[in-house]
Protein backbone atom coordinates (compact mmCIF):
# COMPACT_ATOMS: atom_id res chain seq x y z
CA UNK A 1 0.00 0.00 0.00
CA UNK A 2 1.79 2.88 0.95
CA UNK A 3 4.92 0.57 1.89
CA UNK A 4 8.06 2.37 -0.08
CA UNK A 5 10.41 -0.46 0.29
CA UNK A 6 8.99 -3.02 -1.36
CA UNK A 7 7.76 -2.88 -5.61
CA UNK A 8 4.16 -3.53 -5.10
CA UNK A 9 3.90 -2.16 -8.72
CA UNK A 10 0.20 -1.27 -9.91
CA UNK A 11 -1.29 -4.78 -9.29
CA UNK A 12 -0.25 -4.31 -5.59
CA UNK A 13 -1.18 -7.02 -3.14
CA UNK A 14 -4.40 -8.63 -2.35
CA UNK A 15 -6.04 -7.01 0.01
CA UNK A 16 -6.22 -9.95 2.59
CA UNK A 17 -2.40 -10.12 2.85
CA UNK A 18 -2.36 -6.57 5.26
CA UNK A 19 -5.70 -7.37 7.39
CA UNK A 20 -4.20 -11.42 7.96
CA UNK A 21 -0.78 -10.18 8.74
CA UNK A 22 -2.38 -8.05 10.88
CA UNK A 23 -4.69 -10.08 12.68
CA UNK A 24 -2.31 -13.01 13.43
CA UNK A 25 -0.31 -10.98 15.55
CA UNK A 26 -2.67 -10.72 18.38
CA UNK A 27 -3.87 -14.74 18.09
CA UNK A 28 -1.89 -16.63 20.15
CA UNK A 29 -2.06 -20.71 19.98
CA UNK A 30 -4.19 -22.29 23.12
CA UNK A 31 -0.76 -23.92 23.91
CA UNK A 32 0.85 -20.48 23.85
CA UNK A 33 -1.92 -19.62 26.83
CA UNK A 34 -1.53 -22.13 28.68
CA UNK A 35 1.97 -22.06 28.85
CA UNK A 36 1.70 -18.25 30.07
CA UNK A 37 -0.95 -18.57 32.43
CA UNK A 38 0.87 -21.71 33.93
CA UNK A 39 4.06 -19.46 34.23
CA UNK A 40 2.07 -16.92 35.96
CA UNK A 41 0.23 -19.14 38.06
CA UNK A 42 2.96 -21.21 39.70
CA UNK A 43 4.41 -18.63 41.40
CA UNK A 44 1.74 -16.98 42.49
CA UNK A 45 0.12 -19.81 43.97
CA UNK A 46 3.27 -20.64 45.88
CA UNK A 47 3.23 -16.79 47.34
CA UNK A 48 -0.61 -18.05 48.16
CA UNK A 49 -0.12 -21.39 49.92
CA UNK A 50 2.78 -19.66 52.46
CA UNK A 51 -1.24 -18.94 54.17
CA UNK A 52 -1.14 -15.87 56.38
CA UNK A 53 2.07 -15.15 57.65
CA UNK A 54 1.36 -13.69 61.89
CA UNK A 55 2.28 -10.60 61.17
CA UNK A 56 -1.07 -9.86 59.49
CA UNK A 57 -2.97 -12.13 62.27
CA UNK A 58 -1.75 -9.93 65.07
CA UNK A 59 -2.57 -6.80 63.00
CA UNK A 60 -6.11 -7.85 62.26
CA UNK A 61 -6.61 -8.94 66.03
CA UNK A 62 -5.05 -5.84 67.15
CA UNK A 63 -7.55 -3.76 65.17
CA UNK A 64 -10.44 -5.49 66.30
CA UNK A 65 -9.41 -5.72 69.95
CA UNK A 66 -9.34 -1.89 69.62
CA UNK A 67 -5.58 -1.71 70.32
CA UNK A 68 -4.68 0.05 67.21
CA UNK A 69 -6.89 2.33 65.53
CA UNK A 70 -6.69 2.40 61.59
CA UNK A 71 -6.18 5.29 59.89
CA UNK A 72 -9.25 7.56 58.31
CA UNK A 73 -9.65 7.16 54.50
CA UNK A 74 -7.77 9.34 52.46
CA UNK A 75 -6.76 10.15 48.86
CA UNK A 76 -6.00 6.30 47.82
CA UNK A 77 -9.43 4.84 49.25
CA UNK A 78 -11.54 3.65 46.01
CA UNK A 79 -13.95 6.35 46.17
CA UNK A 80 -11.92 8.70 44.70
CA UNK A 81 -10.82 7.39 41.32
CA UNK A 82 -7.39 7.42 40.88
CA UNK A 83 -7.78 8.12 37.32
CA UNK A 84 -6.26 5.02 35.52
CA UNK A 85 -4.30 5.39 32.91
CA UNK A 86 -5.50 4.61 29.78
CA UNK A 87 -2.61 5.96 27.64
CA UNK A 88 -1.61 1.97 26.86
CA UNK A 89 -4.95 1.60 25.58
CA UNK B 1 -19.32 -0.24 66.18
CA UNK B 2 -17.20 -3.31 65.45
CA UNK B 3 -17.54 -5.25 63.01
CA UNK B 4 -18.38 -8.93 63.00
CA UNK B 5 -16.08 -11.40 63.84
CA UNK B 6 -16.65 -12.96 59.90
CA UNK B 7 -15.59 -9.56 58.57
CA UNK B 8 -11.95 -9.87 60.13
CA UNK B 9 -12.35 -13.44 58.95
CA UNK B 10 -12.91 -12.68 55.52
CA UNK B 11 -9.84 -10.29 55.85
CA UNK B 12 -7.54 -12.73 56.45
CA UNK B 13 -8.84 -15.39 54.24
CA UNK B 14 -7.86 -12.41 51.40
CA UNK B 15 -4.78 -12.06 52.34
CA UNK B 16 -2.48 -14.93 51.07
CA UNK B 17 -3.96 -13.88 47.49
CA UNK B 18 -3.46 -9.91 48.40
CA UNK B 19 0.48 -10.79 49.03
CA UNK B 20 0.97 -12.10 46.12
CA UNK B 21 -0.54 -9.51 43.82
CA UNK B 22 1.20 -6.98 46.02
CA UNK B 23 4.76 -9.20 45.05
CA UNK B 24 3.54 -9.07 41.66
CA UNK B 25 2.91 -5.55 41.50
CA UNK B 26 6.37 -4.40 43.36
CA UNK B 27 8.34 -7.32 42.43
CA UNK B 28 9.61 -7.06 46.23
CA UNK B 29 8.28 -8.75 49.22
CA UNK B 30 8.62 -6.73 51.91
CA UNK B 31 7.68 -3.60 50.17
CA UNK B 32 4.76 -6.18 49.42
CA UNK B 33 3.81 -6.90 52.81
CA UNK B 34 4.01 -3.10 53.94
CA UNK B 35 1.66 -2.97 51.07
CA UNK B 36 -0.76 -5.40 52.62
CA UNK B 37 -0.73 -4.30 55.90
CA UNK B 38 -1.47 -0.74 55.09
CA UNK B 39 -4.27 -2.15 53.00
CA UNK B 40 -5.93 -3.89 55.78
CA UNK B 41 -5.72 -0.89 57.39
CA UNK B 42 -7.55 1.62 54.97
CA UNK B 43 -10.25 -1.52 54.71
CA UNK B 44 -10.72 -1.26 58.19
CA UNK B 45 -11.08 2.30 58.06
CA UNK B 46 -13.58 2.12 55.49
CA UNK B 47 -15.63 -1.08 55.98
CA UNK B 48 -18.63 1.06 56.71
CA UNK B 49 -18.45 1.84 52.39
CA UNK B 50 -17.85 -2.45 51.79
CA UNK B 51 -21.43 -3.74 50.82
CA UNK B 52 -22.10 -7.35 53.05
CA UNK B 53 -22.43 -9.84 50.21
CA UNK B 54 -19.97 -8.46 47.92
CA UNK B 55 -16.98 -9.75 46.93
CA UNK B 56 -14.72 -8.43 50.24
CA UNK B 57 -11.10 -10.11 48.21
CA UNK B 58 -12.07 -7.87 44.74
CA UNK B 59 -12.83 -4.33 47.24
CA UNK B 60 -9.36 -5.19 49.08
CA UNK B 61 -7.81 -5.53 45.85
CA UNK B 62 -9.48 -2.80 44.43
CA UNK B 63 -8.01 -0.64 47.72
CA UNK B 64 -4.09 -2.50 47.57
CA UNK B 65 -4.09 -2.13 43.57
CA UNK B 66 -5.27 2.18 44.18
CA UNK B 67 -2.74 2.47 46.91
CA UNK B 68 0.34 0.97 45.19
CA UNK B 69 -0.68 2.76 42.28
CA UNK B 70 -0.97 6.37 44.29
CA UNK B 71 2.56 5.55 46.18
CA UNK B 72 3.84 4.80 42.05
CA UNK B 73 2.70 8.29 41.77
CA UNK B 74 4.66 10.13 44.31
CA UNK B 75 7.38 7.99 44.19
CA UNK B 76 7.65 8.83 40.34
CA UNK B 77 9.75 5.00 40.51
CA UNK B 78 9.41 2.57 38.06
CA UNK B 79 8.84 -0.92 39.23
CA UNK B 80 12.01 -2.50 39.43
CA UNK B 81 12.41 -5.89 38.07
CA UNK B 82 12.47 -7.47 41.51
CA UNK B 83 15.96 -8.49 40.80
CA UNK B 84 15.56 -12.09 42.14
CA UNK B 85 13.46 -10.51 45.30
CA UNK B 86 10.15 -12.54 44.09
CA UNK B 87 12.44 -15.82 43.58
CA UNK B 88 13.71 -15.72 46.76
CA UNK B 89 10.37 -15.88 47.94
CA UNK B 90 9.66 -19.15 46.68
CA UNK B 91 10.85 -22.15 48.46
CA UNK B 92 11.16 -23.98 45.57
CA UNK B 93 11.10 -23.56 41.83
CA UNK B 94 8.16 -24.43 39.75
CA UNK B 95 8.17 -28.13 38.55
CA UNK B 96 6.89 -27.48 35.32
CA UNK B 97 9.08 -24.65 34.19
CA UNK B 98 12.97 -25.23 34.52
CA UNK B 99 14.52 -22.22 36.16
CA UNK B 100 15.67 -20.32 32.86
CA UNK B 101 12.20 -20.68 31.84
CA UNK B 102 11.28 -19.58 35.22
CA UNK B 103 13.23 -16.35 35.22
CA UNK B 104 12.94 -15.18 31.23
CA UNK B 105 9.25 -15.15 32.23
CA UNK B 106 9.93 -12.43 35.30
CA UNK B 107 12.27 -10.72 33.66
CA UNK B 108 9.85 -10.73 30.37
CA UNK B 109 6.69 -10.02 32.90
CA UNK B 110 8.64 -6.66 34.36
CA UNK B 111 8.92 -5.61 31.18
CA UNK B 112 5.09 -4.87 30.95
CA UNK B 113 4.08 -1.39 31.51
CA UNK B 114 2.09 -1.88 34.72
CA UNK B 115 -1.92 -1.46 33.29
CA UNK B 116 -0.85 -4.85 31.37
CA UNK B 117 0.75 -6.72 34.22
CA UNK B 118 -1.77 -5.92 36.47
CA UNK B 119 -4.88 -6.37 34.46
CA UNK B 120 -3.04 -9.87 33.30
CA UNK B 121 -2.40 -10.83 36.65
CA UNK B 122 -5.28 -10.45 38.48
CA UNK B 123 -7.04 -12.17 35.36
CA UNK B 124 -4.80 -15.17 34.73
CA UNK B 125 -3.32 -15.66 38.36
CA UNK B 126 -5.70 -14.11 40.36
CA UNK B 127 -8.96 -15.46 38.90
CA UNK B 128 -10.85 -12.32 38.22
CA UNK B 129 -13.33 -12.28 36.11
CA UNK B 130 -12.77 -9.71 33.39
CA UNK B 131 -16.06 -7.49 34.85
CA UNK B 132 -14.30 -7.79 38.73
CA UNK B 133 -10.81 -7.08 36.95
CA UNK B 134 -12.26 -4.09 35.64
CA UNK B 135 -13.79 -2.87 38.70
CA UNK B 136 -10.49 -3.11 40.77
CA UNK B 137 -8.69 -1.61 38.28
CA UNK B 138 -11.60 1.14 37.13
CA UNK B 139 -11.73 0.92 33.74
CA UNK B 140 -14.44 -0.52 31.39
CA UNK B 141 -14.05 -4.52 30.73
CA UNK B 142 -12.79 -3.90 27.37
CA UNK B 143 -10.06 -1.87 28.12
CA UNK B 144 -9.14 -5.01 30.25
CA UNK B 145 -9.43 -7.41 27.99
CA UNK B 146 -7.51 -5.18 25.35
CA UNK B 147 -4.84 -4.81 28.28
CA UNK B 148 -4.73 -8.71 28.91
CA UNK B 149 -4.60 -9.71 25.03
CA UNK B 150 -1.70 -7.24 24.74
CA UNK B 151 -0.08 -8.64 27.61
CA UNK B 152 0.14 -12.11 26.38
CA UNK B 153 1.38 -11.40 22.91
CA UNK B 154 3.96 -9.24 24.06
CA UNK B 155 5.16 -11.72 26.84
CA UNK B 156 4.70 -14.90 23.80
CA UNK B 157 7.08 -11.78 22.02
CA UNK B 158 9.53 -11.52 24.77
CA UNK B 159 9.82 -15.21 25.81
CA UNK B 160 9.54 -16.32 22.13
CA UNK B 161 6.94 -18.87 23.07
CA UNK B 162 5.47 -18.31 19.92
CA UNK B 163 8.15 -16.49 17.29
CA UNK B 164 6.63 -14.85 14.77
CA UNK B 165 8.70 -16.06 12.31
CA UNK B 166 7.63 -19.49 12.97
CA UNK B 167 4.40 -18.18 11.30
CA UNK B 168 5.02 -15.43 9.73
CA UNK B 169 7.10 -16.66 6.81
CA UNK B 170 4.63 -19.11 5.81
CA UNK B 171 1.69 -17.37 6.42
CA UNK B 172 2.66 -14.20 4.20
CA UNK B 173 3.54 -17.27 1.53
CA UNK B 174 0.18 -18.30 1.06
CA UNK B 175 -0.86 -15.08 1.32
CA UNK B 176 1.35 -14.12 -1.33
CA UNK B 177 0.60 -17.46 -3.71
CA UNK B 178 -3.02 -16.92 -3.45
CA UNK B 179 -3.52 -13.01 -3.61
CA UNK B 180 -0.46 -13.66 -6.52
CA UNK B 181 -1.98 -15.70 -8.90
CA UNK B 182 -3.93 -13.54 -10.35
CA UNK B 183 -1.63 -11.53 -11.58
Amino acid sequence: MNDQNKPTGPKGPGPMQGSQAHKRKSSLTRETLVKIGTQLQVPYNEVVNQGVPDRFVNLVRRLESGEIRALPSDDSFQGESTAPDDKGS
Amino acid sequence: MAPNPSVSDAMLRAVPSLRAFAISLCGNVDRADDLVQETLLRAWANLNSFEPGTNMSAWLFTILRNLFRSEYRKRRREVPDGDGTYAETLKTQPEQASRVEFEEFRTALAKLPPDQREALVLVGASGFSYEEAASICGCAVGTIKSRVNRARTRLAELMSIESVDDFGPDRELKAVLSGGSGS
